[in-house]
């Protein structure tokens, strides 16, 4: 079971976002969340990846029941989380040191994290870019970077927050190749259509903090 | 126009101002005294009235009060014999009364006031326009750093970052007062993009001009009337109990 | 490294007041719409990292990077650390209001002195990793020592030997922050000149 999560309750500022989500997601499965903006489906994902506490209900990763940080810490190689803003999650000065950021914090030597880092780079079609700031890359390069920088970790779970939002046809399509293309088992939250019928394996809707199942595509 | 209904605190900063001034000046232990205990007593009456909460005075007073036991160490203690030395002890003493006077004073005047008050009641009081507008960006400015920090701790944090005790922390740590330049830096380029966008520029930051001294209301008035009047009579008083115990 | 209102005797601390506000005008000048977003980054950092608190001994130091402000803003430094100065005394109380001249001048003195050395060495076309990091150690070591310096003649001219103890403290607590400072200042550097070269270029 790569993903469990039993009756979690998670409040913000004071209000219950998610309000008992029950859901499991099995090795090979690709889930997309949707629902309406602001329907708590970022608070799904950061939940499960352990960024933001859930205050009831139990919570497993990769098959460890998960609760306090020492619980998730060592999981955030093998369990991958992709921000909706890439701007939030791209650290580095330039494209290739940003994505050595997370081997380096696994303890890689630094030859390895640059050589996985490349490939991380040529697996999502930007090893031009290797050299480039990062502030300097369009809207898409940035999402594909901070996508590499998850893949070269080696994930065997990704939590993808809209991960083609914002993107014209041609980068969405990239960015849902390379995801299918990885084999990584995902729970995607998004609201777009074409990447819940290019990327789903079954859908979910959350509405009212709850998970309601819905036809596979 | 839309009504502000900001106070405008320059009588206040204008008493501040005074007290530590005159605090700053005076030679005599016992004005000093006579000074911290009318704070004091101050502080204690705006408590009972409920104005005030004891907790966040007296966390304030206690980081002024750490610096005053480093004096106390340095200044009152001989350390070749290890014991107190009177002249130290006297000059010990007074820089405490000074220093704990002018800090809780500056405190119950000032301490309810956030930077864009500051910001106005300086501006009031003759500060240049463009000080003022740098005052007020910069308080914008610590909001978005302190909001940019925390999503960057999050994004570490979620690319597995730990900090601990070890190289990779330290290396880490020096970094992160970079990224938060950069990130802040394209956030300010973008926040002036958009001021322009508006027809705004940096320097029309809302730092108003000060409004005419008559339009202030009379308890601020009050405020400073009491503190000089205060002031003056303990200056004057303590001058003479001086002379006469000399 | 803030020195508290009522320590400095009035003579010293006008003396003091007169160079800031001299320093002061000097920066405003500088102050255009086109500089007053950057230099409001500039306190905000500076500001935010004198409540970073690293623990020594019994007590704690703040970072303060007076040294690498001055180089990337020069006289702008007076008015920065200024208004940093004022917020961190209104809501930290952290030094205070009577002594604002004072502290400005002891951290903006060295700021812009850490500019005039090392801003030729900074503008050269393409400076490799290595120097940039050996400016960035060189702009807090001026800083600090200018800092520090300075807080000592302001602290013996108002107090003579009665205070030597309370100098000698200062000076060695700045110890651990030195060295904070510098790799702080070295890292900031290399971190800009390969992210965001302009942000090292006064405009």
């Amino acid at each position: 079971m790569m993903l469990q999560m039993e009756s979690v309750v998670v409040r913000r500022a004071g209000r219950a976002v998610l309000q008992g989500i029950d859901l499991q997601l099995e090795e090979g499965e690709r889930v997309a969340v949707v629902g309406a903006v602001g329907a708590g489906k970022s608070t799904l994902l950061l939940a499960a990846a352990g960024l933001l506490d859930h205050e009831s209900g139990t919570l497993g990763l990769l098959g460890q029941r998960c609760r306090t940080e020492d619980d998730f810490a060592p999981l955030r190689g093998p369990v991958g989380l992709l921000f909706q803003d890439p701007d939030d999650q791209l650290l580095g000065p330039t494209v290739l040191e940003d994505i050595e950021f997370g081997p380096l914090n696994l303890g890689w030597d630094a030859a390895r994290a640059h050589d996985a880092a490349d490939a991380a780079l040529a697996q999502v079609g930007l090893a031009q870019l290797h050299d480039r700031p990062v502030h300097e890359l369009s809207g898409g390069e940035k999402r594909l970077v901070a996508l590499a920088g998850l893949l070269v970790m080696a994930p065997r779970l990704l939590l993808l927050d809209e991960p083609t939002v914002g993107l014209d046809e041609r980068t969405a399509a990239q960015v849902v190749e390379v995801l299918r293309a990885s084999g990584v088992s995902m729970l995607i939250a998004t609201h777009d259509p074409r990447c819940v019928e290019r990327l789903a394996t079954r859908s979910a809707v959350l509405q009212d903090g709850r998970l309601q199942p819905a036809a596979p595509p | 126009m839309s009504h502000d209904p900001r106070p405008d605190g320059r009588l206040r900063l204008a008493a501040a101002l005074a007290v530590s001034l005159a605090a700053a000046a005076t030679r005599s232990t016992t004005a000093l005294a006579v000074l911290a205990g009318l704070a004091v007593l101050a502080a204690l009456w705006l408590i009972v009235s409920a104005e005030r909460s004891p907790g966040p005075l007296l966390r304030r007073m206690a980081v002024v009060s750490v610096f005053v036991l480093w004096i106390w160490l340095t200044v009152a203690v001989d350390w070749r014999t290890l014991s107190a030395d009177p002249a130290g002890v006297a000059l010990a003493w007074q820089m405490t009364l000074r220093i704990e006077s002018i800090a809780l004073t500056a405190l119950l005047l000032l301490g309810r006031m956030d930077g864009i008050d500051l910001a106005r009641a300086a501006v009031g009081l003759g500060l240049p326009r463009g000080l003022g507008s740098l005052l007020a960006v910069t308080v914008r400015q610590i909001a978005v750093l302190e909001e940019t920090g925390q999503r960057l701790r999050r994004a570490m944090r979620a690319r597995a970052y730990r900090p601990r005790f070890s190289r990779r922390t330290l290396r880490v740590s020096a970094q992160q007062v970079a990224w938060l330049i950069i990130h802040a830096s394209l956030r300010a380029e973008r926040m002036a993009l958009g001021l322009k966008a508006r027809g705004l520029g940096a320097m029309d930051w809302p730092v108003r001009p000060a409004s005419g001294w008559r339009s202030l209301p009379r308890s601020e008035w009050a405020v400073l009337a009491g503190v000089s009047a205060a002031l003056a009579v303990t200056l004057t008083l303590t001058s003479i109990w001086d002379r006469m115990h000399r | 490294m803030h020195l508290s209102d009522g320590v400095l005797a009035l003579p010293t601390l006008a003396a003091a007041t007169a160079c800031a506000v001299a320093g002061l005008a000097v920066g405003l000048r500088r102050l255009t719409p086109q500089t007053l977003p950057r230099a409001a980054l500039f306190a905000a950092v500076f500001f935010l990292i004198g409540t970073l608190h690293v623990p020594v001994g019994l007590g704690s130091v703040h970072l303060i990077l007076n040294g690498l402000i001055g180089l990337l803003l020069g006289w702008l430094a007076f008015p920065v650390i200024f208004v940093a100065l004022v917020l961190q005394a209104l809501l930290f109380s952290f030094g205070g209001f009577a002594t604002l001249g004072a502290n400005t001048l002891l951290l903006a003195a060295p700021a812009v002195l850490a500019h005039q050395v090392l801003r030729p060495w900074l503008d050269r076309p393409q400076p490799a990793p290595q120097r940039l990091m050996v400016i960035g150690v060189l702009a807090a070591t001026i800083g600090l020592v200018g800092a520090t310096l300075l807080a000592a003649l302001l602290l013996w001219t108002s107090g003579g030997e009665a205070l030597l103890g309370l100098i000698a403290l200062l000076a060695l607590a700045q110890l651990p922050v030195w060295a904070i400072d510098a790799a702080v200042s070295a890292s900031v550097l290399t971190m800009l000149a390969r992210a965001l070269p302009a942000a090292l270029t006064p405009r």
